[in-house]
């Protein structure tokens, strides 16, 4: 074995000590030869350390452990509990199909210039270098789907599309306060659901809804984090927030320091 | 659950994660294939043996890779990854009996699948004799198995192509 050409698992069982003697002695004489492979070994050492400081010990195994009772098959007979939709007032929900989804398929495609796959309702984006995290909305208009800019004005009736773009946190909430107070939550879909993200593509929620007559504006929020969200705790902060319409409309949700947040305001036509 | 999770993870976890990000070239799908590793050491804690368990995890890794793979049957977007690709896609009579299985192989030291050979040596780089060490075969069993997969990705080739093309 040559430095250069010590395969990468030899090396991780090295670092471990999982190796057996004979092979152990060859890569240690090939250490002492070769700076490449000592540059290599450095590299793994140092992998190990930032790995363990980006994926933590204790949340990875938690959710390793959440995977695996998830995976468990329910013996029959036993309901699983489910937690109530946090919602006091329902938005009309459309599946996003046919007309918007071409449209926005079209509205990518000029915007973006990459390919687009359609996978079970929810269109994924190709990455793109020098995306940056956001939260997109698009109403219909007759025929044509319009991107809306922050502080657009929209009416009752409209119907929209979010999407969002996240680079780094695996995990968000969107949801949206309107002009008495409602919160409405975008995504996920149910509070008990996961908060997983896709990264580093553009991600269109799999529904559409149609605008009430709230007055004033719809604030639409994303929210993130490199650790799964408790949705309940997001909402109860965001009914917070609503209590009082004048700070719902300018004011960030009090999160905890890991928690991203961003936002984008909708004004009510009168 | 009767196996030291935090343990396991926080001193393989890393290995684990280079090695499906290498796979997979995409952090968050590397970061899926990781949870699975785990959780399919979870599922057969019962059966684990106490030899080197770095090799067991580095090849569960791998395959689970190389399923993930199959099933997304993507084209090919970096160098290299041809080969992985049709290695995945690889589905051999004797590899599908050993694959529904797969798990239950290695913990019970069957032999490894053509896919996890032709993986060391074409993707890992690994020598013939090297793969022979690994997988507790002879050097010509080696080279066998790698024959029936260039024959198969041949064919395969073949009928995509029109033409003969070697690897």
């Amino acid at each position: 074995m040559e430095g250069k050409k010590v395969s990468d698992i030899f090396l991780e069982r090295y670092l471990l000590g999982e190796l057996p003697k004979i092979k152990t002695r060859e890569i240690e004489s090939l250490l002492e030869k070769s700076p490449d492979l000592r540059m290599r070994l450095e590299e793994l050492e140092k992998s190990n350390i930032e790995i363990l400081n980006e994926y933590p010990v204790d949340y990875i195994s938690s959710e390793i452990k959440k995977r695996y009772n998830r995976s468990i098959v329910e013996k029959p007979g036993t309901k699983k509990s489910k937690k109530k939709i946090f919602l006091k007032h329902n938005k009309i929900l459309y599946p996003s199909f046919g007309l918007l989804t071409a449209g926005l398929i079209f509205l990518f495609l000029f915007n973006f210039n990459h390919n687009i796959v359609v996978n079970k309702g929810i269109i994924e984006k190709t990455r793109i270098k020098g995306m940056k995290s956001g939260l997109y909305v698009f109403r219909k208009n007759n025929d044509k789907i319009e991107k809306i800019k922050n502080n657009s004005i929209v009416k009752a009736n409209d119907l929209l599309q979010l999407a969002y773009v996240s680079v780094e946190n695996l995990y968000g909430v969107i949801f949206s306060i309107d002009g008495r107070g409602i919160v409405t939550l975008h995504y996920p879909e149910r509070v008990d659901l996961s908060t997983r993200l896709k990264l580093n593509k553009k991600m269109v929620l799999p529904s559409a809804y149609e605008l009430d007559d709230a007055p004033d504006f719809e604030r639409f929020f994303f929210v993130t984090s490199r650790f799964e969200l408790n949705v309940e705790k997001i909402l109860r902060s965001a009914e917070i927030l609503a209590s009082n319409i004048v700070r719902a409309a300018t004011d960030d949700l009090k999160l905890e320091d890991n928690i991203k947040q961003i936002s984008l305001t909708v004004l009510k036509e009168e | 659950m009767g196996i030291d999770i935090e343990g396991n993870y926080k001193r393989y976890g890393p290995m684990v994660l280079r090695r499906c990000r290498f796979l997979l070239k995409d952090e968050e799908a590397a970061l899926d294939a990781v949870q699975e590793v785990f959780v399919k050491l979870l599922r057969y804690k019962d059966k684990l043996n106490g030899d080197y368990p770095s090799s067991l995890l580095y090849r569960m890794a791998t395959n689970i890779c190389l399923n993930m793979i199959r099933t997304e049957n993507r084209k090919p977007q970096f160098e290299g990854e041809e080969i992985l690709l049709k290695i995945a896609a690889f589905d051999e009579m004797e590899d599908r009996m050993i694959i529904n299985d797969l798990l239950d192989c290695i913990f019970e030291k069957e032999q490894k699948s053509t896919r996890e050979i032709a993986v060391m040596h074409y993707v890992d780089g690994m020598t013939l004799q090297e793969v022979a060490d690994e997988s507790g075969l002879s050097v010509s069993g080696v080279r066998n198995r790698l024959l029936k997969l260039r024959a198969k990705v041949k064919q395969i080739r073949e009928i995509e192509y029109g033409r003969e093309k070697s690897i």
